[in-house]
């Protein structure tokens, strides 16, 4: 089975995934000889065999709805590379008709990569080493 | 006298209550081997400068761990400790909670030294998808430990933790435990939490102890095994008391056992030396009055293309939330949030996790759900049905763990598909949920080989007894490498002409 770039494009697309030039052709082949390989299963007849999506014989697994603590906020946000006043902070969505004083793209990008967003530091960027967290 | 950090757990906790060696005398032993090791071996991905747990408190010989230095997979998350799946996108991650394993062993008072290597997002079969390095085996340090477990199993045989938890999807904690000669466990779908395990593929993802042999894999078990509210697909059902089991049974009589050897397993690609090592093994359990005949598990050649369109549908969903936005990594190269999305995936993703989403979002994307993604899972079921009927006439069935032993470093990066193959002895006991051990049977090539024994759905007491019993009548898993790390740094930089340390 042999699929086209414009596929991979495309899926690729649908992941959100950014890929090369290189990677779309390199990966046009690998998957088209991955999926010739799973087209094996064209050869049983399934049409009268139910679908296994779980091995378990467990439905509905209930539990009582009562309030418990959930993570504090801080440490929900600890980890994310850039955050704000209390929100996980993203470069602006809304193109037009923005109240006045939302931060611009370009006042975004500038920002994005400032230090004391979070207690961890921030995380953009890339690493340093491949070893840089051995201790 | 074996050496200390050569000594499974209950022989070290033995000596604990003894009085004849102590917690400090344990770690720091553990910490001078992995010093001569570890340049070398490479198990680690995080060395904790001193090791994590109050097992040096005095509460040592309460508990069956306490005082135990062990290891962790990266995919595993611990409070406070850096957890990075083996990913450049995770990386900076920590976690704000321990995943419910590492409470359990928090909890039983064993020490945590570190994290270990990984493929990426568990997605490998040798550890070189690791964003970080590849790991060694132990064995032959050109070899590669298997994987995506390949820290865990290498840790253990290296004599750098005394046990090491790992995950296994499609044969992850199985196959690095047979590439590096020690006991490896997949215990049911169900049985041990995943909560806090990283996903990959959640209805194949099982978390399983790695350890010198069988007894200590049935105390680490029973620490880590039960129910866990936090996970609503772990199973309710009890937790018998899996060492006890073992050492209140017969240990040399397999009598009234009745144990299939599925055909199917010799046939695809069996390196002779593995087929000759398990079939031995076989022959011992014969001897030990089990009943063994030959059966079959006719969809067998089926499993691979099936898990091959299931884990990557389940990983294209899970790791969808890796987006730069809430932890791990941030691409800085963006005009806009979907930009923000596609850098940040691209640049924090390697290529065989890119590889599975890609594959995965395939065959759930519109057009192709019911000719793929139904399809594998409708297969699914008569893969089930293969080892329910098989169970009709058997107790236990027998198998190699992988149809080679450990290979070279960089010798199946290029072909996706051959790597695939590595699993193709363990990926049907995933999509079947059932559990599975390995256990080292032997040698082919001077590298481990190893004897999967695999049970019916909660029969982890049946699996571990035929496993024990092998285990007393033989002495492979008292070999240990001969890793001298003088040596083995020397053989390295004669190697590393040919053998990169990245890909």
């Amino acid at each position: 089975m042999s699929i086209t770039e414009e596929t991979v494009r495309h899926v690729a697309w649908l992941a959100r995934l950014g890929l090369s030039d290189e990677e779309v052709e390199i990966f046009t082949g690998q998957l088209g000889r991955i999926l010739g390989y799973v087209a094996k299963l064209d050869e049983l007849d399934t049409t009268a065999v139910t679908p296994t999506f779980h091995v378990l014989d467990m439905y509905n697994v209930f539990r009582e709805d009562e309030p418990r603590p959930g993570l504090p906020r801080d440490e929900a946000l600890a980890n994310a590379p850039d955050a704000s006043l209390g929100f996980f902070r993203v470069p602006r969505i809304i193109k037009s008709g923005a109240p006045a004083g939302s931060p611009t793209a370009e006042e975004m990008s500038r920002t994005s990569s400032r230090t004391g967003a979070s207690p961890t530091g921030p995380k953009s960027g890339a690493r340093t080493g491949p070893g840089g967290d051995e201790s | 006298m074996t050496e200390l950090w050569a000594m499974p757990a209950w022989k070290i906790h033995e000596l604990y209550e003894k009085g004849k060696t102590s917690v400090e005398e344990v770690c720091r032993t553990l910490y001078r081997r992995i010093e001569e090791v570890e340049p070398s071996v490479k198990a680690y991905i995080k060395l904790l400068p001193e090791p994590d747990g109050k097992g040096a408190d005095g509460r040592v010989t309460g508990s069956p761990l306490g005082g135990i230095p062990y290891a962790l997979k990266d995919n595993i998350c611990t409070a406070g400790i850096e957890t990075t799946c083996g990913s450049r996108i995770l990386s900076g991650f920590v976690p704000p909670y321990d995943a419910t394993v590492a409470a359990a062993l928090k909890k039983a008072g064993a020490m945590l030294l570190g994290k270990t290597n990984m493929d990426e997002f568990a997605m490998g079969s040798s550890c070189e998808t690791s964003a970080f390095y590849p790991t060694r085996n132990p064995w032959d340090l050109r070899c590669v430990p298997g994987g995506s477990s390949g820290g865990s199993a290498a840790a253990v045989a290296g004599g750098e933790a005394v046990f090491a938890l790992g995950s296994d999807t499609g044969g992850s904690v199985r196959q690095p435990a047979s590439f590096c000669g020690v006991v490896g466990m997949k215990p049911t779908y169900g049985r041990v939490s995943r909560y806090g395990l990283v996903a990959f593929a959640s209805s194949l993802d099982q978390i399983g102890p790695l350890t010198r042999d069988v007894r200590d894999c049935a105390r680490v078990l029973g620490v880590i095994a039960g129910h866990d509210p936090r996970d609503s697909t772990s199973a309710v059902a009890e937790v018998p008391d899996y060492e006890r089991g073992l050492l209140e049974g017969r240990k040399d009589d397999l009598r009234g056992m009745r144990i299939g050897v599925p055909k199917e397993y010799f046939a695809q690609g069996i390196q002779a030396g593995v087929k000759h090592a398990v079939m031995e093994a076989i022959k011992t359990i014969q001897e030990l009055g089990a009943f063994v005949e030959e059966c079959s598990l006719p969809h067998t050649e089926y499993a691979m293309a099936a898990y091959y369109l299931i884990a990557p549908a389940e990983a294209s969903s899970n790791l969808a939330r890796y987006d730069g936005v809430k932890y791990g990594y941030r691409s800085e190269h963006w005009s806009d949030l979907t930009g923000l999305y596609t850098k940040t995936r691209m640049e924090g993703f390697g290529p065989e996790v890119k590889r599975r989403i890609m594959l995965g979002t395939y065959a759930l994307s519109a057009g192709y759900y019911d000719a793929f993604y139904l399809k594998a899972q409708k297969v699914r079921t008569l893969i089930r049905y293969d080892f329910a009927k098989a169970f009709e006439r058997f107790d236990l069935l027998v198998a190699p763990t992988s149809p080679t032993v450990a290979f070279r470093i960089g010798e199946r990066m290029d072909d996706p598909l051959t790597m695939y193959l590595s699993d193709v002895c363990t990926i049907p006991i995933n999509l079947a949920g059932l559990p599975a051990i390995s256990v080292p049977c032997g040698f082919s090539e001077g590298l481990p080989v190893g004897l999967q024994i695999i049970g019916k759905p909660f029969d982890e007491p049946g699996v571990l007894r035929v496993a024990y019993a092998y285990e007393q009548a033989t002495e492979w898993h008292l070999r240990i490498p001969h890793l001298d790390g003088v040596e083995a740094a020397k053989r390295i930089a004669r190697n590393d002409g040919q053998v990169s340390a990245d890909e």
